[in-house]
């Protein structure tokens, strides 16, 4: 039995608001949706599965439609469907009144559902979500019914706040695939058995590394899935090391080249780490205007060596702040205090 | 910076005098009209310069008043001084037409600028009248308690490094002031942009709620529409039916007309042949009988063709009997398909702006850069009152031991009479003498 599993396609986002390429990015998703529908009839796919967040909100009407037909151009598939914490079910979603086309199983219900397929030996368990949050673990105590069929999971969430799952749990419960969505993050959870599809396509600068879907062939007992990118867009995050004596035009140099040097459909959020002189400050504003650069994140710590200072100014109000700062708990906010308040006592302008 | 030296070669009522200090405090005393004063005046000439005022309010300034009576050209004096560590050399010649300023690098003989404010870097950027301000206190106590407070702790603070001055809590918090100014500035500016993003999204809420309000009205008068369609409907067959039963009654009446002409056709058709019968027979004239029968007869032949026609069209008539969905159907059908349409464009409405609600919710979250701010505020907080705390109890720490100074010096400048001196929490010295506390600016009215 062929399989094909996305997840989290998050069919009318927009991301990148406010860059030149959001619009293109909106339209870029849908069109990854509509080439892994194409995939799926040409690979003589029998079951799509689509582990929630197909949409990135409530759908609507004329979305439904789009989607619902080409869900009509691939009738020897069946397409498995669930609403995941984006596109919640609720009284009036449009989920639930489309006349949808005869190869689309969509689960309605907030609780374990099934469909079965005599002639594939198969059934799907899953729900859909007709919340935004569920915090109950639904799907670690779900017991197949029919041992001798292969027993698909179809899930969405896997963290703290959507159904909290855990994979091998439910493969011990029976069941011989886990095609899961919500983290954007794909991968492989147990090999070959259990996958996190991850996002078609990243919805968010933070969404790092490829995005795409996976092919595989199930049977009884014996599984084998692949990763398939797309690439319309793939976000990396890129990090640039300072020291004190680093020029701003170098890291733009840096920044240029690596424009030029990776593909045109990687976008690039850009780090600048380490350390910098307490004295200088760097305008990224001419860095954030390259194309394909989302934006610019300084980390950067003053080139203090706190040890020396605090036993140069042991007994003074100095050395003890530092070892009263380096004393609190190793939090963002304490050890920006210590960089604070160390500049502050010895004259440098705050960064 | 450390003063190591101030040498006058003619200020006021000092000349050809040179004054050494030592590291750490220094504490400068004497007799009224001793120089005090001016030698204090002459550091401040020294590290900041002095110009003659114009016009008659110049007869006022410190210009005028340390001028030589007899030597104008000749108003001068040099300062040695350390910064970081390096030696440096500052001769000025204040007389406004000779003004002259030399500044050398002791260590390497480097010449320096005053003009192009080499001096003013050495100072590390403190002004006239931050100086007046923060670290000149005059006798008076112009500084307030808080101040000289941070003063003495970081005074003393550093003094315990050995002079080392480069600690600052005074400066400090006042950068971080600064910073936490800054911060709350991108706040704003973070903020803003929020809101014009929510005020945009607003709009957008509000524009869907009135299509939703409209699109509900018309479905409202779509509904009402619909029910008096149905309502017109309803009479209307009602009137057809009843039209049609009357038309069937009537039809019974006619039927009952025409079965009579259909008889006196029969009968006439019958009297004829009655009448051939009885004429072969009997062999008398009967026309007049023969002329009324054979009208009897053309009478009822016309009523019976017409019952057959009549008869005919009852069963088109019957054919054609009205359903239910025949009348008026047009109208009503086309009201509801317009009612549909009118439901499902309100349903994606209320839709949309369900996403819209959830779009403001969303916005309304603080996101990475506001919650990075706050943490650098949050931040700035901590190091600021940790300073704060730190300056205090380091200043109590060796309150103790200033006290013990300070008394030892009043002591001594005041040849044993007051021996018990306590400096305050807010940075003052109090004396105590006969039992009584008061401050020391009771004690001398000096300049």
């Amino acid at each position: 039995m062929r399989l094909l599993h996305i997840a989290d396609v998050h069919l009318g986002v927009k991301p990148d608001a406010g860059k030149s390429w959001s619009a293109k990015r909106e339209q870029d998703i849908w069109e990854s949706f509509a080439k892994v529908i194409e995939t799926a009839g040409q690979q003589k796919v029998d079951f799509l599965l689509i582990s929630g967040d197909l949409f990135h909100a409530q759908p609507l009407k004329k979305e439904l439609r789009e989607v619902n037909y080409l869900f009509g151009q691939i009738p020897e598939t069946k397409i498995i469907l669930m609403a995941g914490n984006h596109d919640y079910l609720r009284q009036k979603s449009y989920y639930l009144t489309n006349e949808w086309q005869e190869n689309v199983f969509f689960f309605r219900q907030e609780e374990i559902g099934r469909f079965d397929f005599e002639k594939e030996n198969v059934s799907v368990y899953g729900l859909s979500y007709w919340h935004r949050e569920i915090r109950e673990p639904f799907y670690d105590n779900v017991h197949p019914t029919d041992s001798g069929r292969i027993n698909i999971l179809l899930a969405h969430g896997g963290d703290s706040s959507h159904i909290p799952f855990s994979a091998e749990r439910i493969l011990e419960n029976g069941f011989d695939y886990v095609a899961a969505g919500h983290i954007h993050r794909g991968g492989q959870l147990v090999p070959e058995r259990a996958v996190m599809a991850g996002s078609l396509e990243p919805t968010d600068c933070n969404d790092v590394g490829p995005h795409g879907y996976w092919l595989g062939e199930i049977e009884k007992g014996r599984s084998r899935v692949h990763f398939y990118p797309i690439r319309n867009c793939e976000y990396c995050h890129e990090d640039y090391f300072v020291t004190g004596q680093t020029a701003e035009r170098e890291i733009y140099g840096w920044a240029e080249k690596l424009l030029a040097e990776r593909p045109a459909y990687q976008y690039f959020r850009l780090f600048l780490k380490g350390k910098k002189n307490p004295d200088i400050t760097y305008d990224v504003s001419r860095l954030e205007q390259l194309e394909r650069v989302v934006d610019v994140v300084q980390q950067l710590e003053p080139d203090y060596d706190y040890e020396k200072l605090k036993e140069e100014h042991a007994g003074s109000i100095l050395g003890e702040y530092i070892r009263v700062l380096q004393n609190m708990p190793a939090e963002e906010i304490n050890k920006k205090a210590l960089e604070y308040g160390v500049n502050a006592l010895l004259g440098n302008k705050i960064e | 910076m450390r003063i190591e030296e101030a040498r006058i070669f003619n200020f006021g009522k000092l000349q050809k005098k040179s004054y050494r200090f030592a590291p750490g405090l220094n504490v400068v005393y004497g007799e009224n009209e001793a120089g005090k004063s001016t030698l204090h005046d002459f550091l401040g000439a020294m590290l900041f310069g002095m110009e003659k005022g114009r016009g008659r309010a110049a007869a006022g300034e410190k210009y005028s008043r340390y001028e030589p009576w007899h030597a104008p050209g000749y108003y001068s004096g040099a300062l040695r001084f350390f910064v970081e560590g390096r030696p440096f050399y500052l001769e000025r010649n204040f007389y406004q037409k000779e003004k002259k300023e030399i500044l050398k690098n002791e260590a390497d003989g480097e010449e320096l600028s005053v003009a192009y404010g080499d001096l003013q870097m050495l100072l590390g950027g403190v002004t006239k009248e931050a100086f007046e301000n923060t670290y000149d206190v005059p006798q008076s106590g112009a500084a307030t308690g808080k101040e000289l407070a941070d003063i003495l702790a970081e005074y003393l603070s550093d003094a315990a490094e050995s002079g080392d001055a480069s600690v600052r809590v005074a400066r400090a918090q006042k950068l971080l002031h600064t910073k936490k100014k800054e911060l709350n500035q991108d706040l704003k500016r973070i903020k803003n942009e929020k809101n014009q993003e929510l005020h945009s999204l607003m709009i957008e809420k509000e524009l869907l709620e009135r299509d939703c309000r409209g699109l509900q009205g018309s479905i409202a008068d779509a509904e009402r529409e619909i029910n008096s369609l149905k309502k017109m409907r309803a009479e209307e067959i009602d009137e057809i039916e009843r039209k049609y039963k009357e038309k069937e009654k009537e039809q019974e009446k006619e039927n009952g007309t025409q079965r009579i002409a259909a008889a006196v056709f029969a009968v006439s058709v019958l009297a004829i042949i009655l009448n051939g019968l009885v004429y072969g027979y009997f062999h008398y004239p009967a026309l007049l009988m023969a002329v009324s029968e054979l009208l009897f007869a053309v009478a009822g032949a016309v009523g019976a063709l017409k019952w057959k026609r009549e008869s005919e069209k009852k069963q088109e008539q019957q054919e054609e009997k009205p359903s239910p969905h025949q009348y008026s159907n047009a109208a009503l059908v086309q009201s509801e398909r317009m009612l549909k349409n009118l439901r499902d464009s309100l349903a994606e409405k209320e839709t949309r702006r369900y996403n819209i609600m959830e779009k403001i919710e969303a916005a309304q979250q603080p996101g990475e850069e506001e919650r990075e701010l706050d943490i650098r505020l949050k931040a700035v907080e901590l190091a600021s009152s940790q300073i704060a705390r730190l300056a205090n109890e380091f200043y109590e720490e060796i309150q103790d031991e200033l006290n013990g100074a300070v008394s030892g010096w009043v002591s001594r400048m005041t040849g044993g009479r007051y021996d018990r001196v306590t400096v305050t929490s807010e940075g003052r010295l109090q004396l105590h003498f006969d039992g009584m506390d008061f401050p020391p600016e009771t004690l001398s009215r000096g300049t």
